[in-house]
């Protein structure tokens, strides 16, 4: 009995104390916050890491913002860049807590990118539920001129200014494995947030374009603006959608609940009744894409100024919708409608689906209700 | 040491390991079926109904069907250990040698199958209880990233794989269920074999929850590209995941003891003089070394569509020469 | 030494002389100061009386036996007899007459006094037991909130006494064994007749029967002999100090045991879930009975895998915690030198430490401990850097989780069970805490209580009443549980 003991208090001892277990310990990781994915100048794949310097600050105090590191470093791809950025962060790096992915326009336009985002996505332990941006310039500028203007705590610095966007509509929601999944997929394309950084330390002033008015001339210390959709067809970039467009497309897309909108000089607030509906008809071998959407508005709105608001409303939406056919990019959801027309794959792929949504009609059907006229 | 287990408890065996293991071959293993994987599960379900009903009502004779039946849960259970080392190694455990994820899984079955049957039939009783609680908190937490659009096309890649994965589950079936031979009086056969379709049906529904995470052809991608679909969720957050990893290991670890329990439990019935525990203790070493083999996927995957052809006809065949016993009378 | 089991095994013969010297041989007196032998007349005849100093009671002896003997006058031409003795002349409710030196012996041990009379070949046994016992008192590991207070005691008597207050029927059983082969214990097999299943009160007591150890120094040592899992970390008898519960499970069909110089009861068979139940749950509505089951549920579970999970999470994965608890934890973290199952290692021994000096600390210097337990466990560690925070806000929780369980040793079970989780999920991560769960419930499946799944009704499912984890109303318990007897509750 005394020799099993033993035996088991060694296997035991061993096991926990002995160094066999692989276990790193929380407080000597580099947690990488944002990662930003640039092609250099000599082509190789240039990777820079926003990592919080935990531990700086005394026991028990939260991390406030500027405590931050960033680095950079260069591989022929992304298996090598990563190693390489490993050789440079000074902690073992942890991908698990990434909250936003950004790659610059140039990188996202290049033919492979949906295979680069697939090989990112495999990599062990990235936390794929990160959002996923498109920077209009350097990924690594972008980065190193990030700064957190409003002291919130580590964990929401950037997820609470990109929900903040999203809420408003001004961006998609940009999940990166939501662009993963549907790059690879026969669902539709994904839609990336657009962001640039502004030139100059001077205050820039926003281009935040509500449909139908003039500039906002809203003003802000940060550089960085998160404004618009990067398009994707099959995994690459294939244009954008401003604001304004943004705010439709996530109309179409359910997620947002009220659009600030403007006909004829006047403002009005609608909200959405439940989600659009989008069908798709292939009867006649042709496809037409039909949409219909509700919406209430608590202003004081007559029967004619009502007509007129859904005849704009809903001629904004065919604009954008045909805009995305212009560009091959589907991210509304029409493939999904599409897919429940056809019993097996293999047939769904046969009929090139993509084609005909190139070539598809767009009907809208926009019904809006004054909460006040009820 | 006799290795038994009662009717009752080892119908809640059964049921765990079936509806584990139609989950794992169609979800994970096989990718032919695509969106049709549930439908696959379905018909495996209504394929080997009859032979359950059949090997409970009748106990067939003889010592072929328990060897055969042994071998298929003992390369069965080596696959779910190598599954159950993949996942530990995918969550966590990627620099650790392969034989420190593997041992404990076989320690710990071998020890489990040692407190003999009705143990394992009683954990999985109690784990089909929890399980529901438990996949209805994984699924409130998932709900908002669930496309059910993501199902069509309803038939995925056809109806010729479509009827191959049903045929393959219907293998997996036999092996998964091996336990309802053992107990020596079948109190009511009809609802062990009832317990097939409904261990089906709830794999069904889990794999259909599966495919709304991930769309189609990355359905039919990689195992880690499933494996990642399933324990990190893909577009959920990840610390959703707690529930979905107690869940999945839990599955997994009743799946693996049921295996091996069965597999040496029948082994003793076709080696009457050897002990239980030794017969345990062969059933586990040599599951693990098959799981250590790396053309063991290649295998299980050889063998899945003839499994239950072949399990069926020996189960015919055995019935009309040696025929069966009353399933109320004991063996001497 | 064969001589004295020669002796041992004889009967009485009937000459005082050689039954005393006899007695005097077995008892070693004189080098046994307290065994006192008393010789008396009555009516010409000789007799004798003896008895162990301080375990019978001298008043009784005085006044109801010698002072009898010798105010009773008889008449000249009668010889008294051990029968006439008896019914006339000793004034004690309880006698009986027995002739086995073995058997008379061995009541005189336990404080009963033995009458000899010359010419005799029986000794008369009188009740006179009267060592001082404890009172009746407060229970002081199962306290309760509402309900009755007080508890068992070290004597036996009194225990049976109380268990009859609780469950006055006449249909409550209290057989009398005893177990020990060099040095006897009285045990009582208590059961209410008709309600308890006879397969049952058979296991206990041919399990009670078939203790084969020279001693049995109480309760404690009986539930080793007697339980179905000796290596189980989790004990498969129910110990109460309490009488109101012993009586409640007395009538749900569960038999108890209780012993001699033992302040508690044995319940068997036994379920996980009446390791959670605590009296109060009976006398409390059924809502809140059942809230605070849940509480000990989660307390129970907290108990188990709290450390394991947070060493799991911490460990390995980093990933499933938020980035802003993660820097909490690895800023407070900084400066620790130990390795995080290090520090959970040191705090939990630190913490069992405590424990177990605040049982064994005398009550005087008790206030100690609450300084040098702040110390290991508070500010100072912290600020040593020895330890961070929020280890402490686990280790406490984790403790506390501990206390919530009403059942001493299925307590210091589920800390055994805590170290197991905490090994393997230090080498394994989740993966290994959820082994180390899957492991331990098949071990509870595997386990029984005279024969009782540990988990019925659940694992195996059998009818029993709704008050498993949830309590149900009272009305609608009507179920007896699946261990009793067939038919409606006894108590009804």
């Amino acid at each position: 009995m005394l020799i099993r003991s033993l035996i088991a208090l060694i296997v035991l001892s061993s096991l926990t104390l002995g160094g066999c277990h692989v276990s790193g310990e929380l407080e000597n990781q580099a947690y990488v916050l944002v990662l930003g994915i640039d092609r250099a100048a000599d082509g190789q794949l240039l990777l820079t890491a926003r990592v919080p310097q935990i531990g700086k600050g005394k026991p028990g105090e939260e991390s406030g913002g500027g405590d931050y590191l960033a680095f950079s470093a260069n591989g022929a791809d992304w298996p090598h860049a990563l190693d390489a950025l490993e050789r440079a962060t000074p902690r073992q790096m942890n991908l698990s807590h990434i909250g936003m992915i950004v790659v610059s326009e140039a990188l996202a336009k290049e033919e492979g990118f949906g295979e680069l985002i697939a090989r990112i996505a495999k990599t062990p332990h990235l936390y794929t539920t990160a959002r996923f941006a498109v920077c209009a310039g350097q990924a690594s500028e972008f980065i190193g001129a990030m700064k957190t203007v409003i002291g919130t705590r580590l964990s929401s610095e950037i997820s609470a200014m990109l929900d903040h966007y999203v809420r408003q509509g001004f961006v998609p929601d940009g999940i990166f494995a939501d662009a993963c999944y549907l790059s690879r997929s026969i669902y539709g394309d994904p839609a990336a947030i657009l962001c640039l950084l502004m030139p100059g330390e001077a205050p820039a002033v926003s281009m935040i374009d509500p449909i139908g008015s003039p500039d906002a001339g809203i003003q802000s210390p940060m550089r960085q603006r998160y404004e618009g959709a990067a398009l994707f067809r099959q995994g690459r970039m294939v244009g954008t959608l401003d604001a304004g467009q943004t705010r439709l497309l996530n109309l179409i897309r359910g997620s947002i609940e009220a659009l600030p909108f403007e006909c004829d000089g006047k403002a009005f607030t609608l909200t959405t009744e439940g989600r659009p509906h989008l069908s798709v008809d292939l009867e006649d071998g042709g496809a037409a894409l039909s949409l219909r959407v509700r919406l209430t508005t608590l202003d004081d709105v007559c029967a004619e100024d009502a007509r007129r608001l859904e005849a704009r409303l809903a001629s904004s939406l065919i604009d954008v919708i045909r805009e995305c056919q212009r560009l091959g990019a589907e991210p509304f959801g029409f493939s999904e409608a599409a897919a429940g027309h056809f019993a097996t794959v293999p047939d769904w792929l046969a009929s090139d689906w993509r084609e005909q949504y190139r070539r598809a009609n767009v009907t809208v059907q926009v019904e809006i209700h004054s909460v006040e006229a009820q | 040491m006799r290795l038994s287990i009662a009717s009752h408890p080892a119908r809640f065996a059964a049921l765990a390991a079936v509806a584990a293991r139609l989950f794992l071959g169609l979800a994970l293993d096989a990718s032919l079926t695509c969106n049709g994987a549930w439908i696959s599960a379905l018909i495996g379900g209504l394929l080997a109904q009859p032979w359950a009903f059949c090997v409970c009502r009748f106990k067939p004779r003889g010592k072929a069907l328990p060897a055969l039946l042994a071998l298929l849960s003992l390369l069965d259970a080596a696959g779910v250990l190598s599954a159950v080392n993949r996942s530990a190694g995918y969550l966590a455990l990627d620099r650790s040698p392969a034989l420190a994820l593997f041992l404990p899984t076989g320690i710990a079955a071998l020890w489990c199958a040692w407190r003999n049957g009705d143990a394992v039939g009683y954990g999985a009783m109690l784990w089909v209880r929890i399980a529901p609680a438990l996949l209805l908190v994984v699924a409130l937490l998932q709900w908002p990233y669930y496309r059910p659009a993501w199902l069509c096309p309803i038939l995925g890649s056809g109806w010729s794989e479509i009827l191959e994965g049903g045929v393959r589950s219907a293998g997996w079936i036999a092996s998964a269920s091996a336990i309802l031979l053992l107990p020596e009086e079948q109190d009511r056969p009809m609802a062990s074999a009832t317990l097939i379709p409904i261990a089906a049906g709830i794999s069904a529904i889990l794999i259909a929850l599966q495919l709304m995470m991930v769309p189609a052809p990355l359905s039919s991608g990689g195992w880690l590209d499933r494996l990642d679909a399933l324990l990190c969720n893909g577009r959920a957050p990840l610390y959703l995941q707690l529930p979905m990893i107690a869940f999945w290991f839990a599955g997994l670890f009743h799946l693996v003891l049921c295996e091996l329990f069965a597999g040496a439990a029948l082994i003793q019935r076709v080696f009457r003089r050897l002990d239980g525990k030794i017969c345990a203790l062969i059933v586990v070493a040599a599951a693990l070394m098959l799981s250590r083999l790396e053309a063991l996927p290649a295998w299980i995957d050889a063998v899945a569509p003839w499994a239950y052809p072949a399990v069926g006809a020996l189960t015919a065949a055995t019935m009309l020469l040696k025929g069966g016993r009353s399933p109320c009378l004991s063996e001497a | 030494m064969e001589n004295r089991e020669k002796r041992l095994r004889s009967q009485l013969t009937g000459a005082l002389s050689k039954d005393v010297e006899t007695f005097r041989a077995l008892l070693n007196s004189p080098v046994n100061s307290d065994a006192q032998f008393r010789f008396l007349r009555l009516a010409g005849t000789e007799l004798c009386v003896i008895y162990i100093e301080g375990m019978a009671d001298d008043k009784k002896i005085n006044d109801f036996v010698l002072r009898a003997c010798a105010e009773r006058t008889l008449p000249e031409d009668m010889v008294p007899d051990m029968d006439y003795l008896a019914q006339n002349v000793l004034e004690i409710a309880q006698c009986e007459t027995e002739s086995r030196v073995e058997v008379i012996l061995g009541k005189v041990v336990t404080g009963m006094t033995a009458v000899l009379m010359d010419g005799c070949c029986e000794a008369a046994l009188l009740e006179t037991r009267g060592y001082p016992a404890r009172n009746v008192n407060r229970t002081t590991n199962e306290s309760v909130v509402i309900g009755a207070q007080e508890g068992f005691v070290e004597s036996l008597r009194t225990n049976m006494t109380l268990l009859r207050r609780y469950v006055p029927s006449p249909r409550l059983i209290t057989e009398c064994l005893e177990v020990g082969r060099a040095v006897p214990c009285r045990v009582v097999l208590a059961y209410l007749e008709g309600t308890a299943k006879p397969e049952i009160v058979d296991a206990v007591r041919s399990r009670l029967k078939g203790i084969d150890a020279p001693t049995v120094q109480g309760l404690g040592t009986v539930q080793q002999l007697i339980e179905d899992s000796p290596w189980a970390l989790l004990p498969q008898l129910l110990e109460t100090e309490r009488p109101d519960r012993a009586a409640s499970c007395l009538m749900e069909g569960q038999v108890a045991i209780l012993a001699d110089n033992s302040p508690c009861a044995l319940i068997a068979p036994v379920t996980l879930f009446h390791q959670l139940h605590a009296s109060d749950d009976s006398f409390a509505r059924w809502q809140y009975g059942s809230f605070l089951r849940l509480i000990r549920v989660a307390g129970m579970l907290i108990s188990v895998f709290l450390p394991g999970l947070y060493i799991a999470l911490t460990d390995y994965h980093m990933h499933l915690l938020p980035l802003s608890l993660i820097g909490s934890i690895a800023e407070a973290r900084a400066n620790v030198p130990f390795p995080i199952l290090a520090e959970i290692l040191i705090m939990e021994f630190s913490f069992y430490l405590i424990n177990e000096a605040g049982t064994r600390m005398p009550q005087q210097i008790g206030s100690a401990l609450g300084i040098v337990g702040a110390l290991i466990l508070g500010q100072a560690a912290v600020s040593a850097s020895i330890i961070s925070p929020i280890l402490i806000i686990i280790v406490a929780i984790t403790g506390l989780g501990n206390y919530a369980i009403p059942d001493y040793g299925f307590g210091i079970g589920l800390v055994i069970c805590r170290l197991f989780v905490i090994a393997l999920g230090a080498a394994l991560g989740l993966y290994g805490v959820c082994l180390a769960a899957f492991v331990m419930l098949i071990s509870l499946c595997g386990m029984r209580s005279v024969g009782i799944p540990y988990l019925a009704p659940v694992a195996p499912r059998r009818p029993h009443n709704p008050d498993l984890l949830l309590r149900l109303p009272v009305w609608l318990q009507r179920r007896p549980m699946f261990f009793a007897a067939n038919g409606r509750k006894a108590s009804r």
